[in-house]
């Protein structure tokens, strides 16, 4: 395949301005998104375990609702019936005293349960925020801005993901046969970075195709199906008001629903073995129930099925008829969606990982580091270009533009790395500090202190991947002193800090070598 | 007449027209597939849904392409007279829907 020279141009100039600006903020998108395939664990494992009695068993849950419901009124608009519990989600029922944030990221819980007398025993769940920051962090790639503005900004930078990624596939594809797997470490630094770069990019093609097309969707649904609900519905009802999502939800599958008062509402107990019965393989995590004003209740049932695709990060959805059982909207089950909805949720399922279980989530987080590495090399390899044509053009240091790009990219980098590291080691060592100082500002604090210090230009960048550096290897003691509570999730959290810690480590003591036995390397 | 090389130098005029013009072309591409095979815009239906990824993976292309023009009003009249002409057929449509409806 041979590409015209003048069009070829064009691309390879869009793909290093839109890609070094972009990479800035995709290299904390990646960074961010490793670390929050593991968000659920990570929350458990930092949210200090409450002391509950037993679990009543499912089939007591109506006793259990009863005297929930005597005791905190409030509760009946939204609570959850968890059909699994564990030490660590030790409750049957749960539900938010502020149900407005319901579904939405860590919120404090009421958790209930029964004595061995039967009375009501509660206690409040004050999850650990840290790891839904980090998600949040992933999301807004690291804004310092509230969400709705993050997410448009964010929405454009996917622009330029996805052109940088065009553009790169194109100038590489010419010399794919020729370049692929070369990569040739001793040499020019332009070369290495170059090679390096390539095999990565092209590696992780499909994934990052993924990424890119999904994210672009994530930032401007809202928008789109406005368009949608403004030219294409035929109604003049609900839909067309510009809600979507839980609304239309709710639209939908209460059509061809019973009247509350005619019947009874079936127990957890007998909606578990209906689904059992109705659709095998799919286990139901939560029963969320909810009350809508002047509607009838919903249930929405989240589960996991490991052997099929799931449209959200963790869970896939279904609602049912809380009187009938009859399930009145499956198109989010998974293992039992239509083809063509199975395909969209594919697309959703690949940027989550949330397939094939833990195995997925690893490979993920390895791919999502390679991801930030990749915009890493990125960056290094516009520098190295730019210092081989200045120095070939007779000048003795860096020109402004480089200076600049190479301060940002230490910055970043090490930023949100030693930013996440803080916030991790906070929440291990001091939990009653992330209470009082939100973890999302105390991360920005230490990244724009990087940015700061780097930009300035007083220490080299050197000093500021050690500080990351140094900073990973204190989260993997902390997690090892952390290990009690979750030795799995500790040695995890370990692992990963280990092997970031040590390799930052090991290119700073390649490079001090390097320094120290001047080489014609260079 | 030899054409002469292409370059970047109307990089920003292009860019905007990819992003503009090129969302309004987008937008009317997905309304028009949306009134050929019958949407109803709600979201929770499957055909709006790919309506929707069919209207992201459409502004990318326009994205990706508008630095193929030569000049920048080159890509915002090449854009621009695509969207008016599909937003055009778009409005046509939806007036014969109405008038057919009543």
């Amino acid at each position: 395949m041979k590409l015209r020279a003048d069009i070829a141009n064009v691309y390879r100039e869009l793909h290093s301005w839109v890609g070094v600006v972009a990479g800035l903020f995709l290299f904390i998108a990646f960074y961010a998104g490793a670390i929050s395939m593991f968000e659920p664990a990570l929350e458990t494992w930092l949210t200090p375990r409450i002391s509950l009695p037993e679990a009543v068993p499912l089939e007591r849950a109506p006793e259990l609702m009863g005297k929930v419901f005597a005791a905190f009124p409030e509760s009946r608009r939204s609570y959850t019936i968890v059909v699994s519990t564990d030490p660590d989600h030790p409750a049957r029922m749960v539900w938010s005293p502020h149900p407005a944030r319901h579904g939405h990221g860590s919120q404090t819980l009421m958790m209930a349960a029964l004595d061995s007398r039967g009375r009501l025993v509660t206690a409040q769940r004050r999850p650990s925020s840290v790891a839904q920051v980090i998600d949040t962090l992933h999301q807004q790639m690291g804004l310092p801005l509230p969400h709705e503005p993050a997410m448009i900004v964010m929405g454009f930078i996917t622009l330029g993901y996805a052109l940088a990624l065009v553009s790169g596939t194109l100038i590489f594809l010419p010399a794919l046969a020729r370049a692929i797997f070369a990569v040739r470490l001793k040499g020019s630094v332009r070369r290495k970075w170059l090679d390096l770069h390539n095999l990565l990019g092209f590696c992780s093609l499909p994934f990052h195709i993924v990424m890119a097309l999904t994210s672009v969707v994530f930032a401007f649904h809202d928008v789109i199906f406005t368009v949608q609900a403004e030219f294409l519905s035929h109604e003049q009802g609900e839909v067309r008001q510009g809600g979507h999502g839980m609304r239309a939800m709710a639209a939908l599958s209460q059509q061809g629903m019973h009247p509350a008062h005619e019947t009874t509402a079936l127990t957890p107990a007998e909606v578990v073995s209906i689904l059992s019965r109705e659709v095998p393989g799919f286990t139901p995590d939560t029963l969320d129930y909810s009350t809508r004003p002047g509607s009838v209740p919903m249930l929405r049932i989240a589960g996991h099925d490991p052997g099929h695709i799931m449209r959200g990060p963790n869970s896939g959805f279904t609602t049912m008829d809380p009187f009938t059982g009859r399930l009145l909207w499956r198109d989010y089950l998974p293992g039992y969606q239509s083809r063509s909805f199975a395909a969209l949720t594919s697309f959703f399922s690949l940027h989550f990982g949330s397939y094939g279980g833990a195995p997925v989530r690893w490979a993920y987080l390895v791919l999502g580091f390679a991801g930030a590495f990749l915009f890493y090399t990125g960056n290094r390899l516009w520098i190295a270009v730019r210092r081989r044509k200045e120095k070939a053009s007779g000048l003795e240091s860096d020109t402004r533009g480089t200076r600049i790009l190479w301060r940002l990219t230490v910055g970043c980098c090490a930023g949100c790395m030693a930013g996440i590291a803080i916030i991790l080691l906070v929440a291990m060592f001091q939990p009653g500090l992330n209470v009082r100082l939100s973890p999302f500002w105390l991360y920005q604090g230490v990244f724009w202190l990087f940015m700061g210090l780097a930009c300035l230009g007083i220490l080299d960048g050197f000093w500021f991947f050690l500080v990351a550096s140094i900073l990973n290897l204190a989260v993997v003691a902390g997690a090892l002193r952390h290990f009690g509570t979750d030795s799995e999730t500790s040695l995890g959290v370990a692992l990963v800090a280990l092997v970031l810690g040590v390799s930052v480590g090991y290119s700073l003591w390649r490079k001090m070598r390097l320094r120290s036995v001047p080489s014609s390397a260079h | 007449m030899k054409k002469k090389p292409l370059d970047n130098r109307r990089w920003l005029a292009k860019a905007l027209a990819g992003l503009i013009p090129g969302a309004v072309l987008s937008l009317g591409v997905m309304v028009l597939v949306g009134h050929l095979c019958g949407s109803t815009g709600n979201p929770m239906t499957m055909s709006a849904q790919w309506l929707m990824w069919l209207a992201a993976f459409l502004w990318i292309i326009c994205i990706c392409a508008c630095f193929l023009f030569r000049t920048g009003l080159g890509a915002w009249l090449g854009f621009g007279w695509m969207a008016c002409l599909v937003w055009l057929i778009n409005t046509l449509i939806s007036g014969s829907d109405v008038s057919g409806g009543s």
